[in-house]
């Protein structure tokens, strides 16, 4: 299995927000890192086919991202996601099921498997309203998992989790990521730190490192080195001249 | 049969586990190259159909109440209910342009958009579902609306439809623009004034409502409905090409 | 490896077991049903996927008997499954399971010994595999009708079976 990304680009009226980014995945789990605007969250939607790039392609086993079979084999977990408001968790997850093609029974099934998996089995028949911040992670992370997905991105799925539940969700990563390719979108190195089979760092659009991090050291002061390193041989950035 | 009975059949029928499963399935799963996609587990008509259950209750409730209030009056009252009628439409178009943008205004669309029937599927399958509920309650309202009432079925068939017209046509235009609750809140807003406003006409100016200035209504009718198709055509390209999530 | 693919091992699995009563066998069959299937069929819905799976299936178990390489009819071996199991759980008594489970337990496998191997197959496909009736009627060559006719004659003779273990009017009550 392999997610080729090729040149891929977006551009905005005056500002590339992913600029030619190239890279080629296989099974494993890969942390994408990044600061505040470096164009992570624009890269996953482009990756998961909900932002239409200006340029480059991404395919998963040759299979273009705005194929139907590409989103039958995908689970996503956007950074920011709401629910309706009448929707119990039990509910949510049926409702998504559906749209993921999922027959009643497997639904069924699937729904009781992830609830007692995130831990939200006790609360399922509760409406999502009613939950803290966690639980609706824990949902969202549920969701993703619905369809058994060879192609796991998930955007800041940590946040709002507390460290008992941050380190189950790694064990769940790692475990995904034996079979799937798991791209995961984040600010806390420590979510990849152990379970990471490589990272990217992206900066203004750009990959400025991508693969396995040196050893001595940990991975945070790796990032901080490659991002000071990139700001010192590019002091003009990449936006387009006015 | 019962669940009970259910589980206890499984548990009869309980097989010790497999052995090789894993093996096989991974060896399977290696050696296939996927080239096309699994099949569905569901049909297009199932997915509709459950779409159909998740319409919310209140969107049915304001057709029944628009229906009832119909019937109270031309069939119970013995009035002449067109133009009551004619002033309700504007409520079941603004439900269901509501219904339509539903994904959009509640933080869903993202989710849905990565499925694999995707946000476009779930917008078609609302519009399709509340489109054909509109066109068979006002098929049931328009006889209502002619009851005690001499005008010829064309002409009353226009004045009925053309509030629920109006009403759509603006409201996409506002969605298309606005989002979240304010797009909503403004929609409402237009719903009022076309309802308020078909009904005040009628006693101010009652002169357009002629024989011979029919010929405009039409007009007006097909141009709101050209309006219409291309303000939804744009809202599902919207849904498919992911260009809000920009 | 697509998910419905996943799920339908263990069903169809279950069933070779059930034809055939031995593990080994019942997993070369269940396997055998798969590389068949993924080298011949390429069906567009999942009935028509479950439909053919099944079939596979179910002829492979009975070429299995023609071979002999099942010792037992599937009648008795059916049977002396189930009679293992009632002994085993009476063996075990109370200590992993309520008495009442275990009581309910043995009437429900009593019960299914009273009914031939058609009976018991068609409950199996219909309550624990949960196919629909559509697939059934495909896989056996017969109408809905008949599937509907075959499942109803089985749940009432099973039914029969537990109120002669006094077990079924009680929960009817609960």
């Amino acid at each position: 299995m392999e997610l080729v990304i090729d040149r891929l680009t977006k551009q905005y009226k005056n500002k590339i927000a992913v600029d030619r980014v190239c890279t080629v995945l296989h099974p494993g789990v890969y942390g994408l890192l990044g600061e505040n605007g470096a164009g992570k969250t624009t890269l996953m939607r482009m990756v998961c086919g909900i932002l239409r790039p200006t340029g480059g392609t991404v395919t998963l086993d040759g299979i273009d991202v705005e194929e139907e079979a590409y989103r039958a084999v995908l689970g996503y977990l956007p950074q920011d996601f709401g629910y309706y408001p009448e929707f119990s968790a039990t509910d949510f997850l049926l409702y998504i099921a559906a749209l993921k093609g999922l027959a009643k029974q497997e639904a069924k099934n699937k729904t009781q498997e992830l609830l007692e998996f995130v831990g939200l089995q006790e609360v399922r028949r509760k409406k999502i309203r009613t939950f803290s911040g966690g639980m609706k992670q824990r949902l969202g992370i549920a969701q993703a998992l619905l369809n058994e997905p060879q192609l796991l991105l998930l955007d800041e799925p940590t946040a709002g989790l507390d460290p008992k539940e941050r380190v189950r969700f790694r064990k769940l990563i790692e475990a995904v990521g034996k079979k799937s390719i798991v791209l995961l979108s984040t600010h806390i190195v420590s979510d990849i730190e152990h379970i990471a089979d490589g990272v990217m760092i992206m900066k203004k659009g750009r990959f400025v490192y991508q693969g396995q991090w040196e050893e001595e050291g940990g991975l945070e002061e790796f990032y901080l080195k490659k991002i000071e390193e990139e700001r010192e041989n590019e002091p003009y950035g990449n936006t387009l001249p006015l | 049969m019962r669940r009970k009975w259910k589980n206890e059949l499984k548990k009869a029928f309980e097989a010790p586990p497999p052995m090789r499963k894993e093996k096989f399935l991974e060896g399977l799963s290696s050696g296939t190259k996927r080239d096309k996609a699994p099949p569905f587990e569901i049909t297009l008509a199932e997915f509709v159909l459950t779409q159909a259950g998740y319409i919310r209750g209140w969107v049915w409730a304001v057709s029944a109440l628009v229906f009832l209030t119909a019937m109270m009056g031309a069939v119970v009252l013995s009035e002449d209910m067109l133009w009551e009628i004619a002033a309700l439409t504007p409520f079941l178009a603004l439900v269901a342009v509501a219904e339509s943008a539903r994904s959009e205004n509640y933080g869903m669309a993202e989710i849905e958009m990565a499925t694999r029937f995707s946000l476009k599927s779930v917008v078609l399958a609302r519009l399709g579902i509340l489109g054909a509920e509109n066109l068979l309650l006002l098929c049931l309202l328009l006889p209502l609306g002619m009851r005690n009432n001499p005008m010829e079925p064309i002409q009353a068939g226009v004045y009925m439809v053309l509030p629920f017209l109006l009403t759509t046509y603006s409201g996409t235009c506002i969605v298309r623009r606005i989002r979240g609750r304010e797009g909503m809140y403004l929609c409402g807003v237009a719903a009022v004034c076309v309802s308020f406003g078909s009904y005040s006409v009628r006693q101010e100016s009652a002169w357009i409502f002629r024989a011979d200035v029919m010929g405009w209504w039409i007009v007006c009718g097909v141009l709101l409905t050209a309006g219409i198709i291309k303000q939804y055509a744009y809202i599902v390209r919207q849904a498919r090409e992911g260009i809000r999530a920009a | 490896m697509p998910a419905d693919v996943t799920g339908q091992y263990d069903s169809i699995y279950r069933y070779c077991y059930f034809k055939l009563k031995s593990r080994e066998t019942a997993e070369d069959i269940t396997q055998e049903t798969f590389l068949r299937y993924f080298e011949h069929y390429n069906c567009e819905t999942a009935e028509q996927a479950l439909r053919c799976l099944y079939t596979i299936a179910r002829n492979l178990c009975v070429d299995e008997y023609r071979r002999g390489d099942v010792l037992l009819l599937p009648q008795q071996a059916w049977k002396e499954n189930l009679v293992s199991e009632m002994s085993g759980q009476m063996a075990r008594g109370v200590q992993d399971l309520q008495e009442e489970q275990i009581l309910t337990g043995i009437a429900v496998r009593k019960a299914l010994a009273a009914l031939e191997a058609e009976e018991a197959e068609f409950l199996l496909l219909r309550h624990v595999n949960e196919l629909p009736v559509s697939v059934l009627a495909g896989m056996f060559g017969i109408s809905r009708f008949s599937v509907r006719r075959k499942l109803l004659a089985a749940a009432k003779k099973f039914k029969g079976g537990l109120r002669k273990e006094g077990i079924y009017e009680t929960e009817m009550e609960k």
